[in-house]
C-alpha cells in the first residue's frame, strides 16, 4: 500500500462578499464568515500500480483531495501517508517522488522551448544523464513530439502543451502521478494519444495514477478503479467493471421516423421499453441492457421508416444520480 | 458618445469593488504628481534655476504639464495596453465587428479615473503659481493649446498602438512616449536651437506645456499658429496609420 | 548543489533572449533620456559648469542620472510581478510540487537575465556614454566603494521585490501598495534629484531606509563624491551600513515568505 488517507478533512473559511456600496462599507468593519466543508472524512488505500479515477460533480471535493495529496493544500485534520511521507513535512524529499499535472496550470517555462524546461528538470531532480536521455527518448517517441519540444511553449496548442507537461511530470520516473483534469479542453486526437501514453507508462514503469476528471472516456481508457466523491465523502470505491455492471443498466435510443410500416411490431417493441418522450413521429426510449440491442435496432428499422436514430449510453451524471439514489 | 459614457461608468464601479486598492492607487497617483514640483522646489532652493524662468513661472509650467499629463493619462494611456491585450487575446476581432468605431470602444475601456487626481494636483499647483504672478494671459490661445496638447498625446499613443498590433510582445514601446513626455517636461529653451525648431515645427512636442504655459504667462511665442497646423496634421497622420494598421491586422488575422 | 545553479542561470539567459525585442527598446529610450538630462543640466549650469550644485558639477550631475539608470538595468528584478501573476493564475504551484524554492530559483534567474542585459542593453549604452562624456568618465575614483555599494544595491533590490511579491499571499489586488513602494523608492532613492538636494534632516531620515542603497549611493560614489552629511564614506562604514540593511530585510523576507507559503497552502491554488 503506497497511499493511505485516514479520515481526511478540509474546511475552508470564506468571507462573504455582499452587494452594494453600504455593504461594502460595512464589510470594512465586520465580515461574515462562512465555513465550507469541502472534504468531510475520506478514507482511502491505494496499492502500487493502481490507476484510480476520482469522479464526482463540481465542488465535490475531488480537486481538494488531490491537492492535499500533492502537498499543495494542508488538511484541516486527518492523516496522509504517501510512499512513507507526509506531504507537508519534508516537502522537498517528498516531491521528488511524485509527478503532478494540473490541467489549467502549467509547469513549463513559457517563453522557452519545452526541451529546455526538461533539461532544467534533470538538474532539479538530480537525474543521471544516461537515464535521463533514455527516458526522454522513450517519452517523446511515445507521444510523437520530437519536433514540438523544440518550440517555445507559448507557441504550442493546448494539446501539444499538455503532451509536454506529461513528459515533464514523468522524467524523474515518479512512482506516483497525480492528474487533475488533464484532458480538459484538449482536442480529441491528442486526448487519445495521451490516454494511450498513460497506459504504456503504467505498463512499463508500474506508475500509480490518481486522476480526477469529468470525462468518462478518461476513466474508461485509463483507470481500473473508480472512486466517486460527492459532497466531501466517498460514495463509491471499486473497480470500473463493477461500477458499469452494477449501475449502467440502460441504453437510450432516440428515434425520428416518418411512417410506421408495421404497427404491431412497433407497438410490441415499445412495450419492452420505458418511453421517456412520446411524440407523434419521435420517440425516446430507455431500454434495459439485458435486451439484445442489435435485435431491437433491426426491429426498429423494419417497423418504421427511420429519419434519424441515435443511441446513447447514459451519461456519467445520470450514473452518479443512480448511485446517489442507492446511497440515500 | 453614449457608448463612451456608459463604458466610463462601468469602469468606475468595477474599480470601486477593489476598495483598498482604489484608495492606495489614488493616493499614489497624487504623490507621483508631486515629483516634478518637488524637483523644481529643491532645485531652486539650492540656488540653481532654469534659465529665463523664475520660480513661480516654472511652477506654473510644471503645474500645467502635470495636469495635462494627468488628463492625457486618464483618457489615453491605457489605450496602448488595451490594444495590445486585445490583440493577444483575440478580443480585438470582436471589437471590430461591433457597429461602433473601435476607437470609441477602446477609448471607453481605457479611461483611468485615478489619473484625475494628477489633474487636480497639477491644476492646484498651476493656480497657486498663477496667483503669485501678475499675468496678461491669452486665454483663448491657452485653451486651444490645451486641446491640441491632448490631441498630440493621443497621436503619440495611436502611433505606438499601431506598432503594438504588429509587435505584440513589446510592451515597453510605451517608454518612447514617456521619454518624449520627459522632453516636454522642461521648457523648450533648455534645448539647442535645432531641437527647439524640430519639436515646434515638425513634431509638435512642445505643444505639451511649453506653448500653453507661455500663452498663459504671456511670453512671446515663436510660430504660434504653425504649431496648431502641425499638431492637426500630425494627428491626422497618426489616425491614418492606425486605420491602416487595423486593416493590415484584419487582413492577416486568422 | 552547484550544477543546478548553472542551469538556472542558463535558463535566465534563455528567458532573457525571448525578451530580446523588449531589450531593444532601451537602445531607443536611453539616448533620449541621456540627451534630455544632458541638455537640461547644461542649460541649468549655464556658463559655470564647474561650480557645484548640491555637491555636483555638470559632468557629475549628468553622470549621476546615467549611472543611476545603468544601476537600475543591472539590478532589475521581475519577481514582484511574476509572483503576483504566478499566484493569481496558479502557475506558482510548480514551485510547491518541485523540489526547488522560488526565492533561490528566481535569484539565479535574475543573475542570468542581468548577464544577458549587460550584453544587450548595457554595452551599447556604455559606448554612447563614453562617446558623449568621454571614456575617462568610467575611471571612477571610488571603484571599491562603488562595487561594494553595487552589490548591496543588487541584494536589497532583490529582497524588497521579493517582499513586495509576497503581498499577493494576503491581498488579492496588491497593485496600490506596490505602486506606493515604487513611489517611495523613486523619491527616496534619489530618482528625482540626488539626496544632497534635500534638507539635512530629511537626508538623515531617508538614509535610514533601504532605498538610497538601491540608486543614490552607488551613483553618488561613482561620480566621485564620498562625503555625505559631513561624514566620509569609508569601505568599512559602507560595509556595516549595507550589512545592517541586508540582515534586516533578509529576515523580513524570510519570515514573510514562509508565512506566505503557509497561507497559500491553507487555501490551495
Amino acid at each position: 500500500m503506497i497511499i493511505e488517507l485516514k479520515d481526511l478533512k478540509k474546511t475552508f473559511k470564506i468571507y462573504k462578499k455582499e452587494e452594494g456600496l453600504l455593504n461594502s462599507l460595512k464589510s470594512l468593519i465586520k465580515r461574515d464568515v462562512v465555513f465550507v466543508e469541502a472534504v468531510k472524512g475520506i478514507n482511502l488505500k491505494i496499492e502500487k500500480g493502481e490507476r484510480v479515477g476520482f469522479l464526482g460533480p463540481n465542488g465535490a471535493g475531488k480537486s481538494t483531495t488531490i491537492k492535499m495529496m500533492c502537498g499543495i493544500l494542508h488538511p484541516t485534520s486527518g492523516d496522509i501517508n504517501i510512499l512513507g511521507f507526509n506531504p507537508l513535512k519534508n516537502r522537498k524529499k517528498y516531491v521528488k517522488n511524485i509527478g503532478v499535472i494540473f490541467g489549467q496550470k502549467s509547469q513549463l517555462w513559457f517563453d522557452i522551448p519545452a526541451v529546455d524546461s526538461f533539461y532544467l528538470h534533470r538538474e532539479i531532480y538530480g537525474i543521471e544523464e544516461d537515464i535521463f536521455e533514455e527516458r526522454l527518448e522513450f517519452l517523446t517517441n511515445l507521444l510523437s513530439v520530437k519536433e514540438i519540444i523544440k518550440r517555445p511553449v507559448r507557441n504550442l496548442s493546448l494539446g501539444e502543451r499538455m503532451k509536454c507537461e506529461f513528459i515533464a511530470s514523468l522524467l524523474h520516473n515518479p512512482p506516483v502521478l497525480f492528474l487533475d483534469e488533464p484532458t480538459i479542453g484538449v482536442d480529441a486526437i491528442s486526448k487519445d494519444e495521451i490516454r494511450n501514453f498513460l497506459h504504456e507508462v503504467n505498463k512499463k514503469f508500474n506508475t500509480t495514477f490518481i486522476l480526477t476528471t469529468h470525462d468518462m472516456d478518461d476513466i474508461e481508457e485509463v483507470c481500473n478503479r473508480v472512486v466517486i466523491i460527492d459532497k466531501g465523502t466517498i460514495i463509491y470505491d471499486g473497480s470500473l467493471k463493477k461500477l458499469k455492471s452494477k449501475y449502467v443498466k440502460h441504453t437510450n435510443i432516440k428515434i425520428d421516423y416518418s411512417k410506421v410500416k408495421n404497427k404491431k411490431k412497433f407497438e410490441s417493441l415499445l412495450k419492452k421499453a420505458d418511453i421517456i418522450v412520446d411524440g407523434k413521429s419521435y420517440k425516446e426510449l430507455k431500454l434495459s441492457k439485458d435486451l439484445d440491442i442489435n435485435k431491437i435496432l433491426k426491429d426498429i428499422m423494419s417497423s418504421v421508416d427511420v429519419v434519424d436514430l441515435s443511441i446513447q449510453e447514459p451519461r456519467l451524471e445520470s450514473v452518479i444520480k443512480e448511485i446517489y439514489k442507492e446511497v440515500k | 458618445m453614449k457608448t463612451y459614457l456608459r463604458l466610463l461608468s462601468l469602469k468606475i464601479s468595477s474599480r470601486l469593488s477593489y476598495k483598498l486598492d482604489f484608495f492606495t492607487t489614488l493616493i499614489s497617483s497624487l504623490l507621483w504628481s508631486l515629483a516634478s514640483p518637488l524637483f523644481i522646489i529643491l532645485l531652486y532652493q539650492s540656488g540653481a534655476s532654469y534659465p529665463d524662468w523664475n520660480f513661480n513661472e516654472i511652477l506654473l509650467f510644471i503645474g500645467i504639464y502635470t495636469a495635462l499629463f494627468g488628463l492625457g493619462r486618464a483618457f489615453f494611456y491605457n489605450f496602448f495596453f488595451n490594444t495590445g491585450a486585445d490583440v493577444r487575446t483575440g478580443y480585438l476581432e470582436l471589437t471590430l465587428i461591433k457597429p461602433v468605431d473601435e476607437l470609441v470602444l477602446l477609448l471607453g475601456k481605457s479611461f483611468d479615473w485615478e489619473s484625475l487626481s494628477e489633474v487636480l494636483a497639477g491644476s492646484l499647483i498651476a493656480i497657486y503659481a498663477f496667483i503669485q504672478l501678475s499675468l496678461s494671459p491669452n486665454i483663448f490661445l491657452f485653451l486651444v493649446y490645451i486641446g491640441l496638447a491632448l490631441l498630440f498625446y493621443f497621436s503619440m499613443i495611436l502611433l505606438i498602438s499601431s506598432l503594438i498590433m504588429k509587435y505584440v510582445q513589446v510592451t515597453r514601446l510605451i517608454e518612447i512616449v514617456e521619454r518624449f513626455m520627459d522632453i516636454a517636461s522642461h521648457p523648450k529653451n533648455v534645448y539647442p536651437r535645432v531641437v527647439q525648431t524640430g519639436f515646434s515645427i515638425f513634431i509638435p512636442l512642445f505643444i505639451i506645456s511649453y506653448y500653453p504655459a507661455s500663452a498663459l504667462i504671456g511670453f512671446e511665442l515663436v510660430y504660434p499658429f504653425t504649431i496648431i497646423l502641425t499638431t492637426l496634421i500630425f494627428f491626422m497622420l497618426s489616425l491614418y496609420i492606425w486605420r491602416k494598421s487595423i486593416k493590415n491586422y484584419t487582413g492577416a488575422g486568422g | 548543489m552547484f550544477k543546478p545553479v548553472l542551469s538556472i542561470i542558463k535558463m535566465g539567459i534563455k528567458e532573457g533572449v525571448a525578451y530580446r525585442p523588449q531589450m531593444l527598446l532601451t537602445l531607443i529610450s536611453f539616448p533620449i533620456f541621456f540627451l534630455t538630462q544632458f541638455f537640461l543640466w547644461t542649460s541649468i549650469f549655464g556658463d559655470s559648469p564647474n561650480t557645484s550644485i548640491a555637491g555636483f558639477d555638470l559632468t557629475q550631475m549628468v553622470g549621476y542620472y546615467i549611472v543611476g539608470l545603468l544601476i537600475l538595468v543591472f539590478t532589475y528584478s521581475h519577481i514582484t510581478t511574476e509572483l503576483h501573476n504566478g499566484i493569481r493564475e496558479g502557475h506558482f504551484i510548480k514551485f510547491i510540487i518541485k523540489p526547488i524554492s522560488y526565492p533561490f530559483f528566481s535569484f539565479w534567474i535574475i543573475i542570468g537575465g542581468r548577464i544577458l542585459a549587460f550584453v544587450m542593453e548595457a554595452i551599447p549604452l556604455l559606448f554612447v556614454v563614453g562617446l558623449m562624456l568621454g571614456f575617462d568618465f568610467f575611471l571612477t575614483p571610488n571603484l571599491t566603494l562603488f562595487l561594494i555599494s553595487f552589490v548591496f544595491a543588487f541584494f536589497i533590490n532583490y529582497l524588497l521585490s521579493l517582499i513586495m511579491g509576497t503581498l499577493i499571499f494576503w491581498f488579492t489586488n496588491p497593485n496600490g501598495i506596490t505602486w506606493i513602494y515604487r513611489l517611495l523608492r523613486y523619491f527616496f532613492a534619489g530618482g528625482i534629484l540626488p539626496l544632497t538636494f534635500f534638507p539635512e534632516i530629511i537626508q538623515y531620515i531617508i538614509l535610514l531606509t533601504p532605498f538610497p542603497l538601491m540608486y543614490f549611493i552607488p551613483a553618488f560614489l561613482f561620480v566621485g563624491n564620498n562625503v555625505i552629511l559631513g561624514i566620509e564614506i569609508t569601505p568599512l562604514l559602507l560595509l556595516i551600513y549595507g550589512a545592517i540593511q541586508l540582515i534586516i530585510f533578509s529576515l523580513i523576507a524570510y519570515f514573510l515568505w514562509r508565512r506566505g507559503v503557509k497561507t497559500f497552502q491553507g487555501v490551495g491554488a
